[in-house]
């Protein structure tokens, strides 16, 4: 057999070598010196230290067991351990292979456990089954017969003398029985085990090992019966009457068996003393814990000038929390000093177990103790109150102050501007009180609302925030300040954005002019040199040459990328209101507008002077907002088919439409009176002097006609036209009705290119042609 | 200085002529706006308020319902955290525009953004042309919170603005938005900061050598 085999472990004198069990020491050092004397000497060496070490030891072990007999139990234990051979003798030696013997271990300690608990709870279970009737009230003859019934007695013949003195039995040294284990023993050597100790010992089982218990069993009827006996101890029965109404009899053994489980539970029930005060020690703690943060909250405030919390309640609570603090350091005091006065001192480690509650408790007091902070006196309290309502009142003075103050400022604004009102300068102007300040709110004054409304929006969001910062710099609001002041820069590049985005559409479109006026000097040189080959109106050939200079200078005094910047500075002079814009356009867009009248007509020059007055007006909306706005028109032209309002509209948007409105009626007119060329082309040609003054109302709305036609990005109207047209063309077409509309298809042809609208542009050509034919034939015609 | 806890972008939107200065006005003033003018571009006010234990300041731009400051008002809409978006209770119209509004602000603003419906103008209720029950089936159908207010009397006035406000708290609460995140409109303020900096309650104390 070998050690590997998990199953078997030998005891004994086993022979290092061949595992051969000798019985004893002597039986092996013969075996060993007979056998393996031989043998290499290394082992041979080795294992001879190692039976000297043995022998050492099992003399050593010998020894003491004789020495055990006579002392105490617990002093056995300690000495033990010093005893055998010292580990720290033994030489390192370097981990080899592992082996897990835990199982091994476990598995003989199962049996030896099961076997020593079997042993006691069987001792356990005849105990209870003994005290389990009423002694008291029971016969002796019917005991006997019930403890015979729980365990067999020796017969008497069988035991001569006593088996723990050895004195022989006789009728004065007369046989007792065991009432647990049944064997017999002498008077003398008779235990007696009371029924206090047999129901301590039984109800302990009970909890513990309750499957033990037998279950006919009722814990309450035992414990009846018991205090029944234990009121009757005063009529103690003579041991002669050898009725036992409040004892069991036993050996030495079972009484041993019992008493070391008595001392198990004993063991088990207590708590030492050093656990109860530590746990009283930490509960204490826990209530610091809770209570500290609570006082410090209120001793802040109260330190502050508060009357969140009465000056009594805080002291209160610092008077329990000190409390506190001395019973953690009574509690932690006895701790140390537990067991210093008894005998056995105490272990080293429990003292030093001891030392560190004392001090962990010790550092917590000082840490905390230190965190609680002084409460004031009464007298003091009342000096800090005071002086808290005397800071409050003047904060609150300082900022009635400065609403008062920003109140000021802005009548003072208001008045300002109310004598430039009375001036005539603003029309109406900023209405409403100074801006009303809660504490916990601010809502500055719009002052958009008298403001010339007809500007940009931008522009207007702009002077609104301007305005706001000023009111919140005078309200002492750093916060909105900030804010809008953010806002404001938002605005300004956005701003700045849409301005150099409309530079540069504007100086698209001028160039856009600029080539198509050059187109229009070549059509009308040309025109004048089919006239001067005629040479028989010299009259109309003055006209032409005048008109054309005019041409020529218009649209290059409209220059409108101009007046945005102007009213960019305007805006950016944040301070002032904007003066109403359209004042320094005016005369560049009156001489240019004034100049394709007389072209188009010069003898109605003055019938048009009402219309034109309009003009400028007209030019105003989108030199302020010229192209950002095209989308929101669209939806609402509808609207805007009447004929401009001379004065100033309420609503912008309507104005920033006018300017569509010379297109739109332009178109309505082509529709009316341009188409008829294509219906009748050989219709007789009018004179164009003498027609003027008979058509009036075409020549009132053909001035609207701008010279600038660029302007409107897509109109597919004059597409529409051909079909249209039709039933109107009777009258015949004046020449003058005839070159506009020339020059009109020129642009739409113009117009069409740049939306790459090829189709119109086929169509529009192919009708610019009739157009140029037929004003070819009319003037062949009249002459 | 004022101290608060966040600071949120509150917007006010709707149609023209729904009274959302007014409900500015009554919200910050306490009174109603008499003969108020329409809005130019985009108006401002601002209020400290206490929502659920928390100091919130509200930073409110009263938009211009007008169409022609849309381009103005739209740029506002970015970066807000709440939005009270308005119509009249007595006309219909501001009503059937309402989608429009809130798809601009969904797309304008963020798609987080926690709208409140406020139906005004609830005093003048024999004029009213538009049903509670029609406006918060609306109001459910798109999630939106909702009030029937009156910038008149004052009614649920204060409410709609602590409502939203209290439901942004919330969501930062639960993590739903994050006060972080650029454009989420909500900033803390310096009571917060001042709480963030606030070093912990002395550590407790420290662990004892353990004598074992």
């Amino acid at each position: 057999a070998s050690l590997d085999d998990p199953g078997e472990v030998r005891e004994g004198f086993l022979c290092p070598l061949c595992l051969k069990d000798l019985q004893s020491f002597y039986q092996l050092h013969s075996h060993y010196e007979e056998e393996h004397s031989g043998e290499d000497r290394d082992v041979k060496g080795q294992i001879k230290s190692l039976v000297q070490k043995a022998k050492k030891a099992k003399d050593r072990l010998l020894k003491r067991e004789g020495d055990d007999r006579a002392e105490s139990g617990t002093q056995g234990y300690e000495s033990f351990s010093y005893g055998g051979v010292d580990p720290y003798m033994w030489e390192p030696q370097e981990l080899g292979a592992v082996r897990s013997h835990l199982s091994d271990f476990k598995k003989h300690r199962a049996a030896r456990i099961d076997h020593y608990v079997v042993e006691v709870n069987k001792l356990i279970i005849r105990l209870e089954k003994l005290t389990a009737f009423d002694r008291t009230n029971t016969e002796s003859a019917k005991i006997r017969a019930i403890e015979k019934s729980v365990v067999p007695w020796v017969n008497d013949q069988d035991v001569p003398f006593c088996p723990d003195c050895g004195n022989k039995f006789s009728i004065r040294n007369r046989r007792h029985h065991c009432r647990l284990c049944g064997s017999i023993m002498c008077k003398k050597c008779m235990e007696l085990i009371s029924l206090p100790l047999a129901n301590k010992l039984t109800s302990a089982s009970k909890e513990s090992l309750s499957t033990h218990t037998s279950p006919s069993q009722s814990p309450n009827s035992v414990h009846g019966s018991r205090r029944g006996s234990i009121s009757s101890m005063s009529s103690v029965s003579s041991v002669l009457d050898e009725k036992d109404d409040d004892r069991i009899r036993c050996c030495t053994h079972c009484k041993d068996t019992l008493l070391k489980r008595e001392q198990q539970i004993d063991e088990k029930e207590h708590t030492p003393d050093i656990v109860k005060l530590y746990e009283k020690l930490r509960l204490c703690m826990e209530k610091v814990d809770q209570k500290a943060p609570e006082y410090i909250r209120m001793a802040a405030s109260l330190n502050a000038g508060e009357t969140t919390y009465s000056l009594e309640h805080a002291s209160d609570l610092r008077v329990e929390v000190q409390k506190v603090y001395e019973l953690i350091d009574a509690l932690s005091k006895k701790i140390l000093t537990l067991g210093l006065n008894q005998d056995p001192p105490p272990h080293p480690s429990n003292l030093r177990l001891q030392r560190m509650i004392r001090y962990s408790a010790t550092l917590f007091v000082q840490e905390k103790l230190l965190g609680l902070m002084s409460l004031p006196t009464k007298e003091q309290f009342e000096e800090l109150k005071k002086k808290r309502k005397e800071e409050m009142e003047r904060k609150r003075a300082v900022e009635r102050q400065a609403a008062l103050e920003s109140q000021r400022r802005l009548e003072e604004r208001q008045s300002g501007l109310a004598s430039r009102a009375a001036n005539g300068e603003v029309a109406s102007l900023r209405r409403g009180p100074a801006p009303l300040r809660k504490a916990e709110g601010w809502l500055p004054l719009s002052g958009g609302q008298g403001q010339s409304e007809d500007s940009d929006p931008l522009l207007q969001q702009i002077h609104n925030i301007t305005s706001f910062i000023r009111q919140a710099k005078a309200a002492g609001r750093m916060d909105e300040v900030r804010t809008l002041q953010e806002n404001l820069r938002q605005l300004q590049d956005e701003y700045d954005q849409q301005q150099t985005e409309k530079a540069i559409e504007l100086s698209r479109r001028q160039a856009e002019e600029e080539d198509l006026q050059r187109e229009q000097l070549q059509m009308l040189r040309e025109r004048e040199l089919e006239r001067e080959r005629e040479q028989f109106r010299v009259a109309s050939l003055h006209t032409r040459t005048r008109s054309l200079d005019f041409r020529e200078i218009g649209p290059f005094q409209l220059e409108p990328s101009r007046e945005p910047r102007t009213h960019l500075a305007y805006a950016l002079d944040l301070g002032s209101s904007p003066v109403p814009s359209s004042t320094a356009p005016k005369t560049p867009s009156l001489s240019s507008t004034q100049p394709t009248r007389v072209w188009s007509g010069p003898p109605a020059v003055g019938q048009e002077r009402l219309p034109q007055s309009s003009m400028p007006q007209q030019h105003e909306g989108p030199s302020l907002n010229p192209f950002d706005e095209e989308d929101l028109s669209s939806p609402m032209e509808e609207a805007t088919t009447g004929p401009p309002a001379a004065g100033v509209s309420l609503d912008p948007s309507a104005r920033i439409l006018k300017e569509y409105n010379p297109f739109e009626e332009e178109d309505e007119e082509e529709e009316a009176v341009a188409g008829n060329p294509f219906i009748q082309p050989d219709s007789p040609a009018p004179n164009p002097f003498s027609e003027e003054d008979e058509h009036p109302q075409q020549r009132l709305s053909s001035p609207l006609v701008p010279g600038n036609p660029f302007e409107e990005p897509t109109c597919i109207n004059p597409f529409e036209m051909d079909s249209d047209s039709g039933p109107e063309a009777e009258e015949p077409i004046e020449e003058e009705l005839l070159l506009q509309q020339i020059d009109n298809i020129k642009a739409y042809i113009f117009d069409a290119k740049q939306c790459g609208r090829l189709d119109e542009v086929e169509v529009l050509t192919e009708n610019l042609r009739e157009l140029k034919h037929t004003l070819a034939k009319q003037k062949g015609g009249t002459d | 200085a004022e101290t608060y806890d966040f600071l949120f972008k509150f917007l006010v939107i709707g149609s023209a002529g729904t009274g959302k200065s007014c409900l500015l006005h009554q919200f910050i003033e306490n009174k109603f706006k008499q003969d108020s003018n329409h809005t130019i571009g985009v108006e401002f006010g601002s209020r400290v308020v206490n929502v659920g234990g928390k100091t919130v300041k509200l930073q409110i731009w009263d938009t211009a319902g007008q169409e022609r400051f849309r381009s103005v008002t739209r740029s506002y809409y970015r970066g807000a955290a709440g939005a009270l978006l308005v119509y009249d209770i007595t006309s219909r119209e501001t009503y059937n525009s309402l989608a429009a509004w809130l798809t601009d602000a969904r797309t304008l603003a963020s798609p987080n953004i926690v709208v409140i419906l406020c139906g005004n103008k609830k005093d003048l209720d024999p004029e009213r042309e538009v049903t509670f029950l029609e406006a918060s089936r609306f109001a459910q159908e798109n999630e939106l919170m909702f009030l029937e207010t009156s910038a008149l009397t004052g009614e649920n006035v204060e409410e709609a603005f602590l409502k939203c406000a209290r439901t942004i708290l919330n969501k930062i609460d639960s993590g739903e938005l994050d006060p972080e995140r650029m454009g989420s409109g909500i900033q803390y303020g310096d009571a917060s900061l001042r709480q963030l900096r606030q070093p912990r309650s002395a550590q407790a104390v420290a662990p004892q050598p353990c004598g074992c």
